[in-house]
Parts: structure tokens; C-alpha cells; sequence
């Protein structure tokens, strides 16, 4: 009994440092080397990672690629956080957004991508001169390519249209308003399915892509809330007369737009292989989203960009950071690009989309992609400013919430709004 | 002598549970205290000393931050609803099951269930019931009456506690079921012979008996009350009108959305001293000797 005692007791020290000792041995032994690389958490994503990456890896025995999706969270910018924060962060990643791009740039986690060879030749090449000065830090560095640009449309419920006796879809706040009386079934059907919801990130899909089609251009510049304005008031107007009225519900809902629950919605085209796929047969009408009455007929209509990109991380080994630059180039080779828009149906963020015979193909294929690929260079993507997520939250809090449960005037809404953003940015300095 | 090799070997046996707590939870708490002191963003290789000024934050609250005034109403809220009928819910399910003859552990275990599920998955299927569209809104409809469960500020709260009671209400049933079980029949029988009703009985044999799982159960709501984050995180966001803003998801919200890993520390340290002084103030007002 003694003895079993004893061994007891030394057994399971010796085994915990023996177990700690070949896990150590296993970590010492030399690996080929090898790039982290996490992608967003797509399944059409995923696909197009997988073969490229399987490609790479073919091509390039000396080095490696290991992709992951990002694992799951509330949003990838969290997860990201704690990866960096835990020292288990990938040398590349995508799905990272331009405000977020800054945030990471500020604490010196990204290198900038425009230091490092043959960049200048890749944005011409890609057509994107003037795409990418949306994605020029304040210290004047570009730290993350875009990769697609997701140009936010309205889409209609094309058997609803029909029964409305519209060939086309309403253009103005006032001809969708008043469509509302003969869509809307309390707490069944809305006018437009946009739950409120308190993410910072969802007013990138309700305010601004409103507020954008209303002339508005920036969210924040120069340091400052901008939205305080016409367009800012015109765009929070139009929000607060569809919850106000029950035209959008105010909470969670489990309706769908593809069963009719509802005339319109706001969508990327991340949606359209998911309709096609578990709604064959539902006809949709895609159209820029609806803008203030009296808008000129034939002036650009602007929208949001929900547009992500590829950052390389500083953690990167000096020697390895050539490799990986290579890798990015050839990410975003045309052949890659074709595949990309081929597989996820999310236009490359390319000036030549349209005219490039190369993405004929696609965009002849699903016309509902060309409608995108027509937005892409009406999209305006979140501003660079390293506190895009706590803006964005404030505004949530300060304004849109009060807004949406009619607490508060639009006006004041605004204000207050503004105020609060302003107060919080000089507080950073 | 013999003393002293028992106490060597005993040492011995709790050292591996010592260096795990110290491993796992010592330093990490030690290290929280310390950050707590500090302005550090998670993913910055420089942080700053400031002394208290999270700790003033926390009261005052910011733009970006909830004061702790709000978060303590909150969750005193969620309390005053959450309590009272998880604890009476238990107890009325501990003597409803008790006097089941067949499968009782059937029904035990179902109820039990809830407790084990993963917050992650019920939460999803209680926001289908709680939609605007849901469940619960479909067959109150046919009476003309709709609830706006997780967008009105006064509801949000409540229908969190709804999930919540159906989660525990099972387990801490069980634990009243042992308390129910430890009293000695005769006790019941003695006070039936002398002529004591059932009403009487209950309140005055068995509620005084069952002081221990009422106090586990006490504690263990309390710690829930102030753990509470799947259900917030998932289906209010901490809203309508931040009614629904606990704790934990203050907490959470510091760390990983903006980063702020010493603001979100204090609010932790804060979280645990009020969690902890207020299970000590419930023992001591609850808790009582009792002799069967």
C-alpha cells in the first residue's frame, strides 16, 4: 500500500516533466520553413485559397505555405487581436478591412507593402492607381492591398415588383415609402428587411451605404466625425421613418427575404451563390441603393465598398519576407483574379474589371455580378483612421440606437453623434 | 514523526493541484492586478503607467466605456428577476420530481440537460423563439398581442433570465432534491401526528432544512448573475439602450473589440470584488447551522 503511495506521488511529477520535456523536443526539431497564412471564413473563399495555396506549395518546396480559414468569432478584427496578443498571429491575412489595416499599422504590427519591390508595378498593372489611394495611411505607406471590392446594391423582390404593377425598382426615399401600405404586414412582412442591430461593423450596410447614395463622402476626415451634413441628416431621416413606422423591424427577425418576407434589403454579392443555391428559381431585381428625392436622374449613385484586403504582418522573418511578397504578387496575378471572381463571384478590386476581356467570361455568365462590377468604382470604402471600430461603436450608441427607437430628433441625433466622436478622437490625439 | 511523513507525503499528493492553480490562475490574476494599473492596447508593444484612472473610468464611464453604475443596475435587474424564480422554480421541481414513483431519473436527467448544453447553441434557438417573427410572437399573435422581447430596454433583461432559469433550473432542482432527500421522514411524521398541516409542514420543516442547497443555490446564481455573457453576447449586444450591458461582455468588449487589455482588467478586478463581497453578504444573511 506504502508503495503504491510512493509511486503514486513520484509518477506523476515525473510523467508531467517528462510529457513537458518531449513536447520541447518536438518544438526544438527543425521544420522546413514555413508562412502562416489565415483567410476569412468563407466556404467560396476557402475553395480559392485552397487552390492557390495547393499551388504554391507544389511550386515552392523550400517554403511552405500553412492557410487556415480565421478561426470563428464575433468578427475577425477580435480574433485577430488575440492572436496577436497570444504571439500566435499568421505572417499574412486577409479580410482585413482599411480602418483596421491603420489600427494594426499604429502599434507597428503590418509592414508597409508599398517598401517592398515591384509594388508600384503590381497597382499599375492591376489598373488600381486610384483605387489604392483609398488605402494610404495617414503616414502616407499603403499597409493592405484590397482584394475585392464588395460595391453594396438594394435588391427587390422581382414577384413583388410584379404584383406592385413596377417594371423597375423604386429610385427615390419617397417612391419606396410609398409603396409601404401595400407591402407591409405587421411584424410578418417589411418594406425592408434590415434588423437593427448594435455591431459597430453594421452601419457599414444601413448609415453609410445611405448616406454615401445621399452625397455623403466621408464618415470621418481629417481627424473629425463628417457626417454632420445634409446627406448625413437627409440619409438618418429615411432610416428613422422605416423603423419608426414598422416599415424594418427593430430586432432579430428568422424571416428571410428569399421567402417574401420582405420588398428589399441591402446585399453583397456574397449572397448570390447562397440564393442560387438554396433558392433556385427566386427572382431578384439588383439595383444602387435608393436615394433622397429630387436626386439628379442621371448623376453616379455612391455606396459603401465592404472591401477587405491582404496585410503582411511584422512578425515575418526578415529573410522570409521576400517569399511572402512573391506570394502576394502572384495572389493577385489576372489568372488568380478570374479564379477569385469565378469562384466567389466578389469583384477583384480591379480599374479594368469591366473592360478586361479576361473577366468577360464571368461577368457574361451571371449577370447579376456585372451589376456589382459596375458599382466598384462608386464604392467608397471605410475611412484609414486607426479608431474606425470605436467610432463606429459611439455612433451606434450616441446616435443610431436613440435614432432607430425614436428616443431622439435625427438632428440631435447627429449632433450628439458628432459630439461624442470628436470628443473621443481628441482624447487619443 | 509519523505526523510529519504524512504531511510530507500529503504535500507531496497536492503539489501538482498547487503548481497547476499557481500556472493557470495565480499569475494570470497577478498579472490582471498589475495591468489593471496600466493603459495598454493588447496588440501594442508599449504600455503606460496611470495609475488609477481606469479605476475612475469605470466609474465615470467614456464614450467607449460603461460606467459600473449601469452595469450593477443591469445586473441587480437580471437578479431580482432571475433569483426568486429560478429558486422557487427549483425547489417546486425538486418536490414535484420527488414524488414521481417511475422513471424519475428520466425526468432528472432531462431537466438536467439544459444545464449541459452549450450556451452557444440554446441561445441560438431561444433567439428564433424570441424573434420579432419567432415562436413565442406567432402563437401570441392569434391573441393579438406582440412582445418585443429582445428590443424593448425593460424586456431585454427579463428575457434573458427567461434562457437563464431554463438553463439551471434543473441542476439546482437536483441539489434541493438532495436536500429534500436528508430530511428524515419522521420529522414530517412527528409534526403530522401532532396535528401540523402540509402548508405548515413545508414551511415550517422543510424550508428551514433545506438552508444548504439554498445556499449553494444562492451562490451559484450570484456567480452566474455576474459570469453572464453567451446569452448577451449572442442575441442583445449588450442593449437595447445598454439594459442589458453586464460585466462580462464589458469585459470582453474592452480586451477584443478595442483592445484595451488594462481598462478591461480593472473592470475585472471590480467585477470580481463585488461578485465576491456580495456571495459573502448572501451567506451570512442565508446561511444558518442546522441539525436534522
Amino acid at each position: 500500500m506504502k508503495n503504491r503511495y510512493r509511486m503514486l506521488a513520484f509518477g506523476i511529477p515525473v510523467l508531467l516533466i517528462l510529457s513537458i520535456l518531449s513536447s520541447a523536443l518536438v518544438i526544438g526539431r527543425e521544420k522546413p520553413a514555413e508562412l502562416v497564412f489565415w483567410t476569412a471564413p468563407n466556404k467560396f473563399q476557402n475553395r480559392y485559397n485552397k487552390e492557390i495555396v495547393d499551388t504554391w506549395n507544389r511550386e515552392n518546396p523550400d517554403i511552405k505555405i500553412k492557410w487556415t480559414p480565421i478561426p470563428q468569432g464575433e468578427s475577425s478584427e477580435e480574433v485577430i487581436f488575440a492572436a496577436i496578443a497570444s504571439g500566435t498571429a499568421p505572417n499574412l491575412l486577409t479580410n482585413v478591412f482599411s480602418g483596421f489595416a491603420e489600427t494594426l499599422a499604429k502599434d507597428k504590427v503590418l509592414i508597409p507593402l508599398d517598401t517592398l519591390p515591384g509594388f508600384e508595378e503590381l497597382i499599375k498593372e492591376r489598373d488600381m492607381v486610384d483605387i489604392i489611394e483609398y488605402y494610404r495611411s495617414p503616414d502616407g505607406h499603403i499597409y493592405v492591398i484590397p482584394i475585392y471590392t464588395n460595391a453594396m446594391l438594394w435588391r427587390y423582390n422581382k414577384e413583388l415588383l410584379d404584383e406592385l404593377g413596377l417594371d423597375k425598382p423604386p429610385r427615390t426615399y419617397d417612391e419606396l415609402l410609398s409603396l409601404a401600405d401595400k407591402v407591409v404586414v405587421p411584424h410578418k412582412r417589411w418594406l425592408v428587411l434590415r434588423p437593427y442591430a448594435s455591431g459597430w461593423w453594421e452601419r457599414w450596410f444601413d448609415f453609410m451605404t445611405i448616406y454615401y447614395a445621399a452625397g455623403g463622402k466621408h464618415f470621418l476626415k481629417d481627424g473629425k466625425a463628417a457626417f454632420n451634413n445634409d446627406a448625413g441628416i437627409t440619409a438618418a431621416k429615411f432610416w428613422q421613418t422605416l423603423y419608426k413606422n414598422g416599415y424594418a423591424p427593430p430586432g432579430i427577425v428568422k424571416a428571410r427575404f428569399e421567402t417574401g418576407n420582405a420588398l428589399c434589403h441591402e446585399m453583397g454579392p456574397w449572397l448570390i451563390p447562397d440564393t442560387a443555391k438554396y433558392f433556385p428559381g427566386f427572382e431578384y431585381v439588383l439595383s444602387p441603393p435608393p436615394v433622397p428625392d429630387g436626386y439628379p436622374e442621371n448623376s453616379p449613385i455612391y455606396t459603401f465598398s465592404d472591401s477587405k484586403g491582404i496585410v503582411l504582418l511584422a512578425n515575418t522573418p526578415e529573410e522570409m519576407i521576400p517569399k511572402a511578397w512573391k506570394f502576394v504578387k502572384e495572389r493577385f496575378s489576372l489568372a488568380n483574379d478570374v479564379k477569385w471572381f469565378e469562384i466567389t463571384g466578389m469583384p477583384p478590386s480591379r480599374g479594368d474589371l469591366l473592360a478586361n476581356p479576361a473577366f468577360a467570361n464571368v461577368l457574361s455568365k451571371q449577370p447579376e455580378i456585372r451589376e456589382f462590377a459596375r458599382g466598384v468604382p462608386y464604392a467608397l470604402p471605410p475611412p484609414m483612421n486607426p479608431y474606425v471600430i470605436e467610432t463606429q461603436k459611439i455612433f451606434t450608441d450616441v446616435c443610431w440606437e436613440p435614432l432607430v427607437y425614436g428616443r431622439k430628433t435625427v438632428e440631435q441625433a447627429i449632433k450628439d453623434g458628432e459630439i461624442a466622436i470628436n470628443e473621443f478622437l481628441a482624447s487619443q490625439g | 514523526m509519523r505526523s510529519k511523513k504524512i504531511v510530507k507525503w500529503g504535500i507531496l499528493f497536492v503539489l501538482p493541484y498547487l503548481v497547476w492553480s499557481t500556472i493557470f490562475w495565480g499569475i494570470p490574476f497577478g498579472w490582471s492586478f498589475i495591468l489593471s494599473f496600466f493603459k495598454w492596447s493588447v496588440i501594442s508593444p508599449t504600455h503606460s503607467f496611470v495609475l488609477l484612472e481606469n479605476f475612475i473610468t469605470l466609474i465615470y464611464g467614456s464614450p467607449i466605456a460603461v460606467s459600473l453604475f449601469v452595469m450593477l443596475r443591469n445586473t441587480l435587474y437580471f437578479m431580482a428577476v432571475f433569483i426568486p424564480i429560478v429558486v422557487f422554480g427549483s425547489i417546486t421541481f425538486a418536490l414535484l420530481v420527488s414524488r414521481i414513483k417511475r422513471f424519475k431519473s428520466i425526468f432528472i436527467i432531462g431537466f438536467l440537460m439544459s444545464y449541459f448544453c452549450p450556451g452557444v447553441g440554446y441561445t441560438l434557438i431561444f433567439g428564433e423563439f424570441f424573434a420579432e417573427d419567432g415562436l413565442f410572437n406567432n402563437l401570441l399573435m392569434n391573441m393579438g398581442i406582440h412582445i418585443p422581447w429582445l428590443s424593448d430596454y425593460r424586456l431585454a433583461m427579463v428575457s434573458v433570465a427567461i434562457i437563464v432559469i431554463w438553463k439551471c433550473i434543473g441542476y439546482y432542482g437536483l441539489l434541493f432534491m438532495a436536500g429534500l432527500q436528508a430530511i428524515p421522514p419522521a420529522m414530517h411524521e412527528a409534526a403530522r401526528i401532532d396535528g401540523a398541516g402540509a402548508w405548515t409542514r413545508f414551511w415550517k420543516i422543510t424550508v428551514p432544512l433545506l438552508n444548504a442547497p439554498l445556499v449553494i443555490t444562492l451562490t451559484l446564481s450570484t456567480g452566474m448573475s455576474f459570469a453572464l455573457f453567451t446569452e448577451i453576447f449572442m442575441l442583445t449586444g449588450g442593449g437595447p439602450q445598454k439594459w442589458s450591458h453586464t460585466f462580462m461582455y464589458e469585459i470582453y468588449t474592452q480586451i477584443w473589440t478595442y483592445g484595451n487589455a488594462g481598462y478591461g482588467s480593472a473592470v475585472a478586478l471590480v467585477t470580481g470584488f463585488i461578485g465576491f463581497g456580495l456571495i459573502l453578504l448572501i451567506r451570512k444573511l442565508v446561511e444558518r447551522e442546522v441539525y436534522t
